[in-house]
């Protein structure tokens, strides 16, 4: 239990360790957000920072490593500069303007789209995850293909419009 | 995975038209749109069907139907509920219907919107559900952002939809954290979990996040009843959304957000009526006075329905004070009595205030105005208007026999049958309130009889209001005398009690 009191919540920790106040509600009970249960007072702070202990380790190994990787490779690659070297896209696109140059106003409904179609991946995958372990199936099947449908309607909807024309 | 059909068909035949709307709206021509209208009302009316079944089998002595995991609950305060947001609906589309036929706006989407607001509200009515009770509240609120700046080359549609926009997403992100913190201190989001949980967690550690979040939940409704001080949107959006629009906001939408309200309230958070229960009160009495007062200073009859409408929640917040008193086991007195005030309060509310938008419009048809100078004279040249505009504003005071004294009198009531200083302190800020309002209500009255008419409508016929307006009014002016005469609400609201005994 130690290992999960300990993380940095900020004081407050998921806690399996004080069962009296994490009153019963049927299989739906989980865990509730309780005070740290530990120590108090100096050492309570110290506990607190000493969990951070891991994280600046992995933070300390991650700069060394980094850092050695690309001195060492600084140190040996020959570098032979020329103008399409360090073009911003090597491959051939010339970057043309300004940085700040405006999108045009239509993207938005390709944004808008995405996000209809993302959250839709975002609904399936867990779907999907559980699926096999419900006893029925095919209902929970049929759910699905209904909500798919229904967000299909919004595709036809955009495709009726003309909205993916570009005029 | 047991889905109880049955009590689910209202809710599956309008998300049906809602699904059918939108596809017959992609193949239609433009000349034949008109039909949409027609679907509209179909499936409205059609949704009132099973409504009907149901209520039937409760007066069978029918159970709850309980389903989606403990999540959602049809019972008879559900019922009743879903069936004032479907009529609520019908009104908005027959108010609307003109405009929207006139306007070259975009028919085929204002309607699909506006039936999916009312499935966003029929699902508050049942939700008994912390993420169930958000994807309701989003789904009503959602169209009304859109439905505000419907007039699109408007600026002031566009301000309207704007500020509705961003005080609606600021609600939204308050209900969520709050929600977020609930969950975090009692580990559930059901309701029947949070009455069990949450008397254990008050008394804990974590109490104080309990407490936060159940004010923010709590503010966050008050938002969507314009309640002061979260009322800075309403007249605003009011004055510039399409005025169909508006009457279906301060209606519809209001009452889906006492809804809510009403719902948590009773069924989840009963044990923090130590946290609530101040600040409803001190909500109740602000709302009613300074929309009240502010309402004295109007000029545009919208924004004065507006200010009107906000007071008028003020007096639906009031009963809920006394709403979940601990009484030992269980509750004292003004349970019951409470929730009977808030929903004869919400039926009575429905039917004055659609009627007065409804003057409203067919008024703004010849004047093309909202000053309240517009109504100078208005008998002169709209006698049949000004009449029932009168009907409306005397019973929106709480003049017997019209049907507005029916909601102040369970209000008091309400109020009294609790027994504490603070209930009969508020009872008599609702008096004087009452007093407050009677004097602008009346100047509209006054002014439509007794100023002059400008010359110009004095010299065209009688205004007659388009035939589904003629019908709106009609009906709704039989029951605003039949409801302060008949004790159908009254009948209404006590069947709605019933689901607190269970």
């Amino acid at each position: 239990m130690q290992h999960l009191r300990m993380l940095p919540y900020s004081g407050l920790c998921f806690s399996r360790a004080a069962p009296h106040r994490i009153p019963a509600v049927g299989h739906a009970s989980l865990p509730a957000l309780s005070t740290f249960q530990g120590a108090t007072g100096v050492a309570f702070v110290r506990d607190y920072y000493m969990s951070y202990l891991t994280v600046a380790a992995v933070g300390i190994l991650a700069a060394v490593l980094f850092g050695s990787m690309l001195g060492v490779a600084r140190l040996l690659a020959p570098r032979n500069m020329s103008k399409d070297k360090l073009s911003t896209y090597e491959c051939g696109v010339e970057p043309l303007g300004d940085l700040w140059s405006q999108q045009q106003a239509r993207y938005y409904i390709y944004a808008l789209l995405f996000v209809v179609f993302d959250v839709e991946a975002a609904f399936i995958f867990p779907w999907a995850n559980i699926m096999g372990s419900f006893q029925q199936g095919v209902a929970i099947l049929v759910e699905m293909i209904i909500f798919i449908l229904i967000l299909a309607v919004a595709l036809l909807y955009v495709v009726r419009k003309g909205l993916l024309r570009w005029s | 995975m047991n889905v109880d059909w049955h009590a689910f068909l209202p809710e599956a035949i309008v998300a049906g038209t809602v699904i059918l709307l939108l596809l017959v709206d992609l193949i239609l021509p433009n000349r034949s749109k008109w039909t949409l209208g027609g679907i509209t009302a179909l499936g409205l009316l059609a949704a009132a069907v099973p409504i009907a079944t149901l209520a039937a089998d409760f007066a069978d002595g029918g159970e709850n139907r309980v389903f989606f995991a403990d999540g959602y609950v049809v019972d008879e305060l559900s019922l009743v509920l879903k069936g004032f947001f479907l009529a609520s609906g019908y009104v908005a589309l027959l108010l609307a219907y003109n405009t929207i036929e006139e306007g070259a706006y975009y028919r085929g989407e204002f309607y699909f919107l506006l039936v999916s607001a009312v499935l966003g509200m029929m699902m508050i009515a049942s939700v008994r559900d912390l993420i169930g009770l958000f994807i309701a509240f989003e789904l009503f609120s959602a169209p009304g952002y859109l439905l505000a700046a419907w007039k699109k080359y408007d600026l002031k549609s566009n301000e309207s939809g704007m500020k509705y926009f961003l005080m609606g997403v600021t609600a939204t992100a308050i209900m969520l954290y709050g929600m977020s913190l609930l969950y975090g201190a009692t580990g559930t989001l059901t309701y029947s979990g949070l009455m069990e949980v949450l008397p254990g967690v008050l008394d804990g550690d974590t109490s104080s996040l309990a407490i936060l979040g159940i004010v923010l939940v709590i503010a966050s409704f008050a938002f969507k009843v314009s309640a002061v001080p979260f009322h800075f949107w309403a007249p605003d959006t009011y004055e510039g959304a399409p005025t169909p629009v508006a009457a279906f906001f301060s209606v519809a939408v209001k009452g889906a957000g006492f809804m809510g309200l009403v719902s948590l309230i009773f069924f989840a958070l009963p044990a923090g009526d130590d946290v609530w229960r101040p600040m409803i009160w001190v909500i109740a009495a602000l709302t009613m006075t300074i929309g009240n007062l502010i309402a004295l200073r109007q000029e545009n009859i919208v924004r004065l329905l507006a200010y009107s409408s906000i007071a008028q929640s003020g007096y639906i917040l009031a009963p809920l004070t006394v709403a979940a008193l601990p009484d030992g086991e269980g509750f004292g007195p003004g349970h019951t009595e409470s929730l009977q005030a808030v929903v004869i309060y919400l039926l009575v509310y429905a039917v004055m205030n659609f009627g007065a938008f409804g003057v409203v419009i067919a008024v703004a048809r010849r004047t093309h105005s909202g000053h309240l100078d517009s109504y100078d004279g208005l008998f002169a040249h709209a006698p049949s208007l000004a009449v029932v505009m009168t009907m409306f504003l005397a019973a929106l005071a709480g003049i017997p026999p019209l049907a507005g004294w029916l909601g102040k009198l369970a209000v008091f009531t309400a109020l009294i049958s609790a027994d504490e200083v603070w209930g009969y302190l508020l009872a008599v800020i609702v008096a004087v309130n009452a007093v407050i309002a009677a004097f602008y209500y009346m100047r509209v009255v006054r002014k439509m009889f007794a100023e002059e008419a400008p010359e110009e409508y004095l010299v065209l016929p009688p205004l007659q209001p388009t035939p589904s307006l003629q019908f709106t009014l009609g009906g709704l002016t039989l029951l605003v005398l039949a409801a302060g005469v008949t004790p159908m609400f009254s009948h209404l609201s006590e069947i709605a009690t019933n689901s607190l005994s269970l």
